[in-house]
């Protein structure tokens, strides 16, 4: 395994360890079994019912391994796969590459605004996905914003095409590249682009010999990333399908189980499809990352100090047609119709009204009631999603489990596999009668949504906090323990200041990606027991598109702000005095070499 | 060693959890009382009643509770999501009562066995000719109302009352084309604007005549809200679409009119059942028989907003509320629930698969 590269290898596979084995062993044996039962046991549940049709819900079950080899006989399934596949490859490419590259931009060269691609990221990684894919079907429809009020009926065929699906999932999910990349490009060690100065390369040959390849495995991870998340997307596909007919094996799936006869033995093999492809993608990704070692921060790692732009005003006009088109389109165009009275009827004056979102602050509004609700079992969610997220980070990084790869998969899968799916295998699992008699039956309690929520957050947890940790010599945490502290004070005091940043994105990231957890509320939601997204989406089918649109502005507007308080919350509690991760500060800023954070770290070193 | 030994107990584990499932599912006993007919006028159990519904939602409950003092507690979802959670209960179930538009769902349910049935509900009576035709023998599901679920809509900017479409073979003109219409594997009120083609014209006859929509131009959308704003923006020229969506878009001064076609349109019956499982048989009961009465009925429908716009089956209702577009007494074509229950995993199938060739 470690023989197929060169020295770096060898590097990576003598490792030092980040703890005592049976701390080690400890944490990681608990992290597999919460995972088996928040993952693993329900998603088996649910694949079983692939070849199983009816194991665990009727006395009549039987083995049909036939229904796996069905979709040579199945257009839609053979449609799905293909449509899947062409999206999460396409925006793979583009939105992978846009994101880097817009990273790379911000943080090579500093110009008035350069902030505002990191706002922007981060606000795009915080809005719902359906909110956002809703605003492009709005604005691109055949009878949307961009045919009614503009006059650009080019504009539908365009966009609902194949190609034009590619170019707006790259839109809406490339900051996971984003964020990847500039949490590698943060921290620099200036002697590896020295040396090269010194030897006579140009910024270029810098660029491509020196930054490129330590950034490597940022890229990789941020367009897999782009990949999976693409992959088991439900937003796009629900948000269009009121306008085109484009399906994906997340919609096929949701379709099987919403249908009736509810056909769970078709949604257990099109996920088995899922898992196949997402394990593939997952394997790729890690033989890359195998191939060398990224730990490239030493004690002279500082943070990096970017030059002026020579053209300053150039690039931010840049920067303000990105921000435009990522989310001026999208969240301009629901605005539009949320002040609306008929959602066709363009941009005229008389055509204006604010009473959608009167209806929203309406007395006894349901919409405020599932607001309330949503936002609390999110922040729950939010704050044990991380937790345990940082703690896998820190297992994958650091430690030799021998279950890691389970580790890996189950805190990965869940990105792939349609919210509904999990939340179908959580009623199979927590409906058992079997436990009921132990007194379990968290079947019909709020519990059930936070922990479905956390299996579904979970993988954005782990990826944002391991693309941070990977870059942490083990030799800082190897020097705190041979100095006598422990597994946890080692966590606290020397991790958790290096990558607080990443901790506070994951933190905001999965707060605002639960308040519209829409599958699994609408599964899981006990009778009686209002949520924002369902609510949300029954007015998109009534067809209420003004109030609908309304409360999903609402709820943006709401995740942004909350999530922004809890950045900033979060910074103040980690890292008090650190730089504040997702927001706007100034690339450029000369404070930013001698920021507490970076003296915090040098400050710990041996 | 201890590794192996770890990873095996976690493998073994999950495979006992399975297991367990699976021998539960057939070894699971019926609640106390569940599959006991309730006596008529027994008294309610305690708890409240769990009913799982599509139409009304609060507007039900809150009245029964009211009117009754039986306290429930609802899951105000759309058709789609409660079958799944109803299918997906099914070794346990957690609900007593469900409301759903869709008979022949409600027969498919009774089939599986998860519906009541046997018990002599005291309002059966109360049920029209009509009502007491579709209702089957054994009370698994009582039928409450009927309506429209699509009627020929058609944007008035685009085409012209003269011109347009009178009858559900004339949708096959190709210049009626995109022709809209909800999905039927996701929306509960289009499947049986399908059905009723199928067991009306045959096999052939009903693919043949969808599949010639499709090779026009048939855009399929989730749920009929959809379909309403595609035809209300001219996105679609026309729409088979479900009679309350026209009614709004009419109230709301889109340029929509519609043709009852003279030979009926296709219709959905709204019903009401008690699971086999219940253990609160009188509570549930209690609630059925308080919907199924004139008073009732006439609630509902004067605030059930779009889902008070029905026929009901409860005769004496007071339907005054009913909107001044609706026609009286226009013919609605209604499938037969056996027929839609058996034939509805392959119908859905076929379309399914049709629509994406």
């Amino acid at each position: 395994m470690t023989s197929s590269a060169g020295p770096a290898t060898g590097a990576a596979a003598s490792r030092p360890r980040l703890s005592l084995p049976r701390a080690e062993n400890g944490l990681g044996s608990v992290l597999v079994g919460v995972l088996v039962v928040l993952v693993g046991l329900p998603l088996l549940f649910v694949l079983a019912q692939g070849v199983f049709p009816g194991i665990g819900l009727t006395p009549d079950w039987s083995f049909q391994p036939g229904l796996l080899t069905e979709i040579g006989e199945r257009p839609l399934w053979q449609a799905s796969l293909v449509n899947s596949l062409t999206l999460a490859s396409g925006a793979m490419v583009l939105g992978g590459g846009f994101g880097s590259a817009l990273a790379i931009l911000r943080h090579s060269v500093a110009y008035p605004g350069v902030g505002i691609l990191d706002g922007a990221a981060w606000v795009l990684l915080v809005s719902p996905s359906f909110i956002l894919a809703q605003g492009w079907v709005l604005f691109a429809s055949p009878s949307g914003v961009a045919a009614n009020s503009f006059g650009a009926d080019w504009v539908g065929p365009l966009v609902f095409s194949p190609g034009g699906l590619i170019v707006i999932m790259s839109l809406t999910q490339y900051p996971l590249a984003y964020l990847a990349t500039s949490a590698a490009l943060r921290w620099d060690d200036s002697s590896y682009r020295q040396a090269a100065a010194l030897s006579g390369a140009g910024p270029l040959t810098v660029l491509r010999t020196v930054r490129l390849p330590l950034l490597a495995p940022a890229l990789i991870s941020g367009a897999i990333l782009v990949f999976v998340d693409v992959l088991g997307d439900f937003g796009l596909p629900a948000a269009l399908s009121t306008s085109y007919s484009y399906p994906t094996l997340p919609y096929s799936i949701y379709a099987s189980v919403r249908q009736s006869p509810v056909r769970f033995e078709l949604g257990g093999v099109l996920s088995f499809y899922l898992i196949v492809i997402l394990a593939l993608a997952i394997i790729v990704y890690m033989r890359i990352l195998r191939r060398s070692r990224f730990d490239f921060l030493t004690n002279r790692a500082s943070r990096v100090i970017v030059p002026r732009a020579r053209r300053p005003w150039a690039w931010t006009a840049v920067t303000v047609l990105v921000v435009l088109l990522v989310l001026g389109i999208p969240l301009g165009s629901s605005l539009q119709v949320s002040l609306s009275r008929s959602a066709a009827g363009g941009l005229a004056p008389g055509n204006f009204t604010l009473e959608h979102y009167g209806e929203i602050f309406a007395r006894g509004s349901v919409m405020l009631t599932g607001a309330t609700n949503s936002l609390a079992i999110a922040a729950t969610v939010a704050i044990l999603t991380t937790v345990l997220g940082f703690l896998i980070a820190v297992v994958l990084t650091f430690t030799g489990f021998r279950g890691k790869v389970f580790i890996d998969l189950s805190g990965t899968v869940a990105l792939a596999v349609p919210g509904i799916v999990l939340a179908v295998g959580y009623i199979f699992l927590w409906n058992q009668p079997v436990l009921a008699g132990l007194g379990l039956s968290l079947y019909g309690s709020p519990v059930l949504l936070v922990f479905a929520g956390v299996a579904t957050a979970l993988p954005v947890a782990v990826r944002l906090q391991l693309g941070a940790l990977a870059q942490v010599p083990p030799a800082f945490l190897h020097a705190a323990a041979l100095s006598g502290a422990g597994l946890f004070v080692r966590l606290r005091t020397v991790l958790l200041p290096v990558v607080a940043a990443a901790v506070v994105s994951a933190l905001a990231a999965v707060f605002a990606s639960s308040v519209f957890d829409l599958a699994a509320t609408t599964m899981l939601a006990p009778p009686s027991f209002t949520t924002l997204p369902v609510e949300i989406l029954m007015e998109f089918d009534r067809g209420h598109y003004g109030y609908a649109t309304a409360g999903a502005l609402f709820t943006a507007v709401l995740v942004v702000v909350c999530a922004l308080v809890a950045s900033r919350l979060g910074m103040v509690l980690l890292a008090p005095g650190a730089p504040i991760g997702p927001t706007r500060r100034g690339a450029a800023a000369p404070t930013d070499h001698a920021s507490p954070s970076s003296r915090t770290t040098r400050g710990q070193l041996p | 060693m201890t590794r192996k030994t770890r990873y095996s107990a976690i493998a073994l584990g999950s495979a006992a959890v399975l297991t367990l499932g699976a021998c539960g599912a057939g070894a699971t006993q019926p609640a106390e009382g569940a599959d006991a007919a309730p006596e008529p006028g027994c008294a309610a159990e305690d708890g409240p009643l769990r009913v799982y519904l599509n139409p009304w939602g609060p507007v039900l409950s809150d009245q029964f509770t009211e009117d009754t003092g039986i306290a429930t507690e609802i899951a105000d979802l759309g058709g789609g999501e409660i079958l799944a959670r109803i299918a997906a209960e099914a070794n346990n179930p957690q609900w007593d009562v469900v409301v759903l538009d869709g008979h022949g769902s409600l027969q498919g349910l009774a089939d599986r066995g998860e519906l009541l049935t046997g018990w002599s509900s005291q309002s059966r009576e109360n049920l029209d000719d009509r009502g007491q035709s579709i209702a089957p023998e054994d009370n698994a599901w009582l039928p409450i109302s009927e309506h429209a679920a699509a009627v020929i809509a058609y944007n008035t900017d685009v085409i012209d009352a003269a011109e347009a479409p009178r009858t559900w073979d004339d949708l096959t003109e190709p210049h009626y084309a995109p022709v809209g219409i909800a999905d039927p594997a996701v929306a509960a009120p289009a499947y049986p604007i399908v059905s009723w083609f199928f067991q009306d014209r045959g096999t052939e006859g009903a693919e043949q005549y969808f599949g010639a929509l499709m090779e026009n131009g048939l855009n399929t959308y989730p749920k009929n809200g959809p379909v309403g704003q595609a035809l209300a923006s001219g996105e679609v020229p026309v729409a088979a679409l479900q009679e309350q969506n026209v009614y709004e878009l009419i109230d709301a001064g889109d340029p929509v009119d519609f043709v009852w076609p003279d030979d009926g349109a296709p219709g959905v019956v709204r019903g009401v059942a008690i699971s086999a499982d219940t253990p609160r048989p009188c509570a549930a009961a209690a609630l059925v028989d308080w919907l199924l009465t004139a008073e009732t009925m006439g609630y509902l429908m004067e605030h059930g907003e779009n889902d008070g716009i029905l026929t009901p089956y409860v005769t004496g209702t007071d339907t005054s509320s009913l909107p001044q577009q609706r026609p009286q007494d226009a013919p609605l074509l209604i499938t037969d629930g056996q027929f839609a229950a058996d034939q509805e995993a392959e119908i859905k199938d076929w379309f399914a698969n049709q629509s994406v060739r």
